[in-house]
């Protein structure tokens, strides 16, 4: 993968997660983020922070994103979600407009 | 008492047909009876009492028969079907209860044969007489689901019956006897007496007809009776057989016997019919659509224009009224509608599937796991909100939740479903609740819990007060009554929402209470639905609320003309929302009222009101100009109009329901292509004059479109559906697509007050 279609999203603990653009242009935040005309931080660098969000979610999130360009392209599959990630999922997908 | 039958064997074999000795119509007919099936025919007379285990083990062959007998009262017998139900079943008998009525069939006249071992015959029970138990007579008794032909009804006979020939052997009932006739197998008496009779003199006819292949069975008799229901109180569960003497229900029915039968039927159902009509009369006028006459307003009618002047006048409806004029002179306006389906005429059901979001995947499957739930605490309201919606809509809302949701100090408590919420859970839990900074308390359908002391008791013990409450919802309370509503409010005084729809014990009292003590803070008032509460009464209320942005009262069939301009000259300038669906006496003057005075209206609901016409439009566009959501169902505006309409003032349209319009057209659509770019979500159901092309221009020019419904246009095909170029559109109500999945597709989230701000001293 090249370095200019990916995106580096970071979570509370540090981890990074190394995911396609468009993936993350599931987003509604990150799109938001990435294509605005005022450049944020986050577009020149193309990393992006979330302190809020911890690692097993931030990477239950990551597994989603792909998931839905699977289900966009006619793939319709089931994106199974463990119960004790839930309440928190709901909140980060809440902050990301996902 | 003549015997009328000599049973030559009672009770032990189950042997083949026992020729039996009736008088003498009827032993013809045993005769051709007897060439036809050589089944064991047995005749269960009722009064001999069938046991019940002989009845069941028959109910089961019968059962089978019956489905077959169903069409009509006429007797299986006389169907020319298959030979071997003849005789083996000579009639339908009807089993059970009365819900299982079937068709009534009755053909034997044979004497009883009672056979001890029971089991394998197929009998009938024969009936000679009315199976009164009680009384002389049966009583046509009316069973409600009344229209199917299989239901047979008793006709009363007099004992008249009785005294009639000679040769018929003693029919009369002292009604000791008539208590212990078994209808074991659900029989009704008289009907089969007097089918069987004249199925008797037919029968023998039949059969010699039939034997030259040109059976013609066509009963007059039976036909008669084709209403008719059998009233199974009849039903003795009687098992005693009566002594041998009394069991004459031989059918000796002569041919005048039947004649006499058949006027006393023609009678009955006479009467019966009346009886009939007037129970339907009844019964209608609960479903009946009410369609109130025009009233006459007086003076007020002489200030509208009439509709011959429509268009004739100044303002951008007249102009647009003219202008469509002019063109619709020059072509019809169906020919200027040119779309063709897009080439890529894909099946839209298999491409673009819309992705369910995260959060939308993450609320289900909290909720289905929403018992583990131990705190709510890290949840924002608009989230909790969500939640509890979802939790209400899968039925998985229960205390456990409203605890969560109660605990701490929250701002907001959303369940729009109560209805599982007893009166004890209601009082513990928000016993317990810290209500100082409750903002939002929804909870509609309560009206299972919400009793009126309940907002005393909850109050007082903490002396808690409802400080900071500025929207409360109490949709159907239905047991909330003034001085219930009067607790609340005190104890709440920044209220500025309240919805008190079908919260219907609440009279004019109440209304006056919420004037006095919130006055002009009041910005949205529901009371759809609340009967009780006269519109006259109210007016001097209405005085108060002089910032009202919202006010429903649809449903409230007593508002007039009058209530709606003097409410509208006290709020008019602040009004933005106005609900008047169902208020039926509502004429072209309110229309006139509400667009001379209410410049800001955003969103208008006017379902149902009949009596307005083109000429109200005329007012409402002049003076409307910016309404956004405008909900028109069975109105009669014609399509000149409509589309005059939104011409000129549709550019602001983002929900237009034009359910039930009949007359709109293509006019209409012409002008929502080519005005309404914002519109979001159209409601075109059961417009049948709107067809493919017509719809196609619109879904591909109003390229916002989210949400399309299409109930009952069975005029769009797939040529539309498949050929429209709109990818966002999801059209609802074709091709057996999900249809609630929509239901909040617009919805804006987390909505306090519609068209304000909270007041800043309350947001956190």
């Amino acid at each position: 993968m090249k370095k200019e279609d990916t995106v580096k999203l970071i979570s509370a603990e540090g981890f990074e997660f190394v995911i396609d653009k468009k993936a993350a242009m599931v987003s509604q935040t990150i799109r938001n983020m990435l294509t605005s005309p005022v450049s944020f931080a986050e577009t020149e660098h193309g990393e992006v922070t979330f302190p809020e969000i911890s690692t097993t979610i931030l990477e239950k999130i990551c597994q989603y994103f792909y998931w839905s360009l699977q289900y966009a392209s006619g793939k319709e599959t089931e994106f199974h979600i463990e119960p004790e990630l839930t309440l928190e999922l709901i909140m980060a997908a809440d902050y990301l407009h996902t | 008492m003549k015997r009328v039958n000599e049973i030559v064997d009672r009770g032990s074999e189950n042997s083949g047909l026992k020729k039996v000795r009736f008088w003498d119509g009827i032993d013809e007919s045993c005769g051709a009876l007897d060439k036809t099936e050589g089944d064991d025919q047995r005749v269960f007379v009722e009064n001999e009492g069938i046991d019940s285990a002989q009845v069941d083990k028959n109910e089961d062959l019968f059962r089978d028969i019956v489905p077959d007998y169903l069409d009509g009262p006429s007797l299986g017998s006389l169907n020319k079907s298959n030979n071997i139900w003849d005789f083996d079943i000579n009639f339908d008998t009807i089993f059970g209860n009365e819900e299982e009525q079937k068709g009534l069939v009755f053909d034997l006249n044979f004497p009883a044969h009672r056979t001890q071992n029971g089991g394998t015959e197929k009998g009938c029970i024969v009936y000679t007489e009315n199976p009164m138990i009680n009384e002389n007579r049966v009583d046509i008794i009316d069973i409600a689901s009344d229209d199917s032909d299989n239901e047979v009804e008793v006709i009363g006979y007099t004992c008249g019956y009785n005294n009639a020939k000679g040769k018929q052997i003693e029919l009369g009932m002292p009604d000791d006897r008539m208590e212990n006739l078994s209808l074991g197998l659900g029989m009704i008496g008289m009907d089969n007496a007097v089918g069987e009779s004249s199925l008797l003199a037919d029968r023998e006819k039949r059969y010699s007809r039939e034997e030259k292949g040109k059976a013609n069975v066509v009963d007059s008799w039976l036909s008669l009776q084709a209403n008719y229901s059998i009233d199974l109180d009849l039903l003795t569960d009687s098992d005693e057989s009566i002594p041998r003497e009394d069991v004459e229900l031989g059918l000796a029915v002569s041919s005048e016997m039947a004649e006499r039968a058949l006027r006393q039927a023609e009678q009955a159902l006479r009467t019966r019919e009346n009886l009939n009509r007037e129970a339907w009369k009844e019964t209608a006028k609960r479903f009946a659509r009410k369609n109130f006459p025009v009233q006459d307003n007086g003076k007020e009618s002489s200030s509208l224009r009439s509709i011959e002047q429509l268009g004739n006048s100044s303002g951008p409806f007249s102009d647009a009224l003219k202008m469509l004029r002019e063109r619709t002179s020059k072509r019809a306006a169906q020919q200027l509608i040119e779309w063709k389906p897009s080439k890529e005429n894909r099946d839209r059901s298999i491409s673009l599937p819309i992705v369910p979001s995260l959060l939308d995947l993450s609320l289900k499957a909290l909720a289905e796991n929403a018992e583990g739930i131990v705190s709510l605490e890290v949840v924002p309201d608009n989230l909790r909100g969500r939640l509890t919606d979802m939790l209400c809509d899968i039925r998985k809302m229960n205390v456990h939740i409203m605890n969560l949701l109660v605990e701490g100090c929250p701002t907001e408590i959303r369940i729009k479903n109560c209805s599982w919420l007893t009166e004890k859970q209601f009082l513990q839990t928000f016993r317990r609740c810290q209500t100082k900074d409750l903002r939002v308390l929804q909870l509609d359908l309560c009206g299972q819990c919400m009793f009126d002391f309940a907002f005393r008791d909850i109050l007082a013990p903490s002396s808690n007060c409802f400080s900071s409450l500025a929207i409360v919802s109490l949709r159907g309370a239905c047991r909330l009554s003034d001085s219930g509503l009067k607790d609340l409010v005190m104890s709440a005084p920044s209220l500025q929402s309240i919805n008190l729809g079908q919260c219907t014990l609440l009279t004019c009292n109440a209304i006056n209470v919420i004037a006095d003590s919130l006055g002009s803070n009041l910005k949205e008032l529901y009371i759809d639905g609340c009967q009780k509460i006269n519109p006259m009464m109210i007016l001097p209320a209405f005085q108060k609320f002089k910032y009202l942005e919202v006010l429903s009262v649809a449903g409230i069939d007593s508002i007039t003309d009058r209530f709606v301009s003097e409410m509208i000259s006290v709020c008019g300038q602040s009004i933005k929302e106005l609900d008047l669906a169902d208020c039926v006496k509502l004429t072209d003057c309110s229309l006139k009222t509400i667009g001379g005075n209410c410049a800001d209206l955003c969103s208008l609901n006017i379902s149902n009101l009949n009596n307005l016409t083109d000429v109200g439009m005329e007012y409402l566009a002049n003076g409307c100009r910016s309404i956004q959501k405008l909900k028109l169902c069975r109105n009669e505006f014609s399509d000149e109009a409509m589309a005059a309409y939104i011409e000129s003032s549709g550019e602001s349209l983002t929900e237009l329901l034009l359910n039930h319009m009949t007359k709109v057209g293509p006019n209409t659509a012409l002008s929502l292509a080519k005005r309404s770019r914002k519109l979001l979500s159209l409601d075109i159901s059961w417009c049948r004059r709107i067809n493919n092309e017509a719809l196609g221009l619109i879904v591909d020019s109003c390229s916002s479109l989210k949400l399309l419904k299409v109930f009952g246009c069975r005029q769009i095909t797939d040529v539309f559906l498949n050929g429209h170029s709109n990818p966002l559109v999801r059209i609802i109500g074709q091709k057996l697509a999900p249809i609630l999945d929509h239901v909040n597709l617009l919805e804006p989230e987390g909505v306090l007050l519609h068209y304000s701000p909270l007041p800043i001293s309350m947001e956190f």
